[in-house]
């Protein structure tokens, strides 16, 4: 698996199902929900803040620096229509708003050089009909 | 806690047989092990005046359609729980509470599905809010959730595949002498290690095998409770903990410490409900739908250190003579995924003596606990003389 074109591998009729369940704001213009009361940074669509309970909340983009926080390589189909994409590894990351993330590692698909807390920079990939998709790279070799 | 302050004790279980393809219908099921059940504690079914049950994407069946079917009567209380994997001994709990509050007075628990032939959970799409956004980057199923958190695990305490062998190999181990289990075939190590990963850390050999069946059992009122075929068992304190709850099933995305489960959460309000320390239990049935998840329950328990239950495993503590003999029916790894039904009738079937080539030299308490991430329940159970 290379670095470009993850989803495009996987094709648009696979990933179309996720597409309409995924928020616009997501897709789109890749924000999340800031707390208007504690200013914390959530990116699942809530009614309400987690952490402070309070309701209101405005659009933030989210930051594309981020570390590496747990990650599993999956070589098993547990879904045949990924098959193209197989074997892919999936990363865990926090960026730098705290938000926690997971996202497809572009790599070479061998992963062992992943250390914890490797830095990651969150790219997004156009995956037609003009919508984007989030990534994450390594930003630097790994040790 | 005192025999004679118990109100709550556990009068009976059943259990069908656990398979791949039941070719039976789940109402089927359910209506043989409750009412095995419901003979194991000497009790008719028109006796029984409350049940409940759990279950997860519709797997199951209603608790009125198998009073209906067994002929029971008027029920005092019925709750059907959409709860999962985190409920069986929460559902004990509960059950013990209602009798303890005069609700009802024989409170039968059920869990039956065909998790094979039928609904299988990695198959079966999550609604909540937070699958759309792990599904778009790859985490379709439930073992590569739990991988995400047993790879944390191994990131902060060092634990290793040879750990996670332990887990497979230790319960693989009991399972050889358990005829119900649907993995006999005894492993180890080296072969363990031999098998390829599904999704790392994960082999097969380290998630749960989803089967057909049922199991069930009876808490009643100790003062209606008129057969001594078997010693009672008490509930003696039991904890419910959701700590790092999220908007689904697999959602990962609030909870900030993927290295524990529940337990390390849930252990101080359940020892402080026992007035016991973790060397006053003389068994653990403790919920492993993954390998993994069992060296933090044990952890999280307080059973031993942080990072040590790989060693303390290996070492023979968790076997048949070892200081604390754990998932004595090879676990769900082995004997199958009844989602932590099974779990809690084991700990019954040893207090109560029962075990056969399995048992535990007269073990006094248990500690049975369902659930292995950011939400779960325990109960300690007590043989009373």
């Amino acid at each position: 698996m290379t670095c470009s074109g993850f989803y495009r591998q996987l094709g648009l009729e696979v990933i179309a199902p996720m597409l309409q369940a995924l928020p616009e704001s997501y897709l789109q213009r890749f924000v999340a929900d800031r707390c208007t009361t504690c200013d914390r940074v959530r990116l699942l669509p809530m009614p309400r803040c987690p952490y402070c309970g309070h309701s209101g909340d405005a659009p933030v983009a989210i930051e594309p620096s981020a570390r590496l926080y747990s990650w599993t390589i999956t070589p098993h189909r547990f879904n045949a229509s990924w098959a193209a994409v197989s074997p892919y590894t999936v990363v865990t990351v926090d960026n730098t708003q705290g938000i926690r993330l997971h996202l497809p590692l572009c790599l070479d698909g061998t992963t062992s050089d992943l250390k914890d807390g490797q830095p990651m920079l969150l790219h997004r990939e156009d995956v037609g009909a003009g919508l984007m998709l989030p990534v994450a790279h390594p930003t630097t070799p790994a040790a | 806690m005192s025999s004679r302050s118990v109100k709550a004790v556990i009068s009976g279980y059943g259990m069908t047989e656990m398979s791949h393809c039941s070719g039976r219908t789940v109402l089927d099921q359910a209506a043989e092990a409750c009412r095995q059940a419901i003979d194991d504690a000497g009790l008719q079914p028109a006796e029984v005046d409350g049940m409940t049950s759990f279950s997860l994407y519709h797997d199951s069946v209603p608790c009125s359609a198998v009073a209906a079917t067994l002929g029971i009567g008027d029920l005092s209380y019925l709750m059907d729980a959409d709860i999962g994997g985190q409920a069986a001994a929460h559902m004990v709990l509960t059950a013990a509470a209602i009798v303890e509050a005069g609700v009802a007075d024989h409170v039968v628990v059920f869990r039956a599905l065909n998790g094979r032939s039928g609904v299988r959970i990695g198959r079966e799409p999550d609604t909540g809010g937070s699958t759309a956004f792990r599904y778009a980057a790859g985490l379709l199923s439930y073992p590569q959730v739990i991988a995400t958190w047993v790879q944390r695990y191994m990131i902060e305490t060092g634990a290793d595949e040879q750990d996670l062998g332990a887990v497979v190999v230790a319960q693989r181990q009991y399972a050889t002498r358990n005829p119900r289990a649907v993995r006999r075939k005894p492993l180890n190590l080296e072969e363990y290690l031999s098998k390829p990963f599904i999704t790392t850390p994960f082999r097969a050999a380290d998630c749960a095998i989803e089967i057909d069946g049922a199991a069930a059992l009876v808490v009643s009122n100790r003062a209606k409770v008129s057969s001594n075929a078997h010693p009672m068992v008490a509930v003696r304190a039991g904890v419910w903990s959701s700590h790092q709850a999220d908007l689904d099933l697999g959602g990962s995305y609030l909870a900030t410490d993927y290295s524990r489960s529940f337990a390390s959460h849930a252990a101080s309000t359940l020892w402080e409900r026992a007035g016991m320390t973790p060397s006053g239990i003389d068994i653990a049935e403790l919920y492993d739908c993954f390998s993994g998840l069992l060296l933090m329950n044990l952890e999280g328990f307080g059973f031993c250190g942080r990072g040590e239950a790989g060693p303390f495993i290996r070492s023979g503590e968790t076997g048949l003579r070892g200081s604390l003999p754990t998932n004595t029916n090879g676990g769900l790894l082995s004997e199958g995924y009844l989602h932590g039904m099974n779990t809690v009738i084991e700990a019954v079937r040893q207090l109560q003596l029962r075990a056969g080539d399995l048992q535990v030299h007269e073990p006094t308490t248990a500690l049975v606990c369902s659930g292995g991430r950011v939400a779960g329940s325990a109960v300690i159970l007590e043989r009373l003389s």
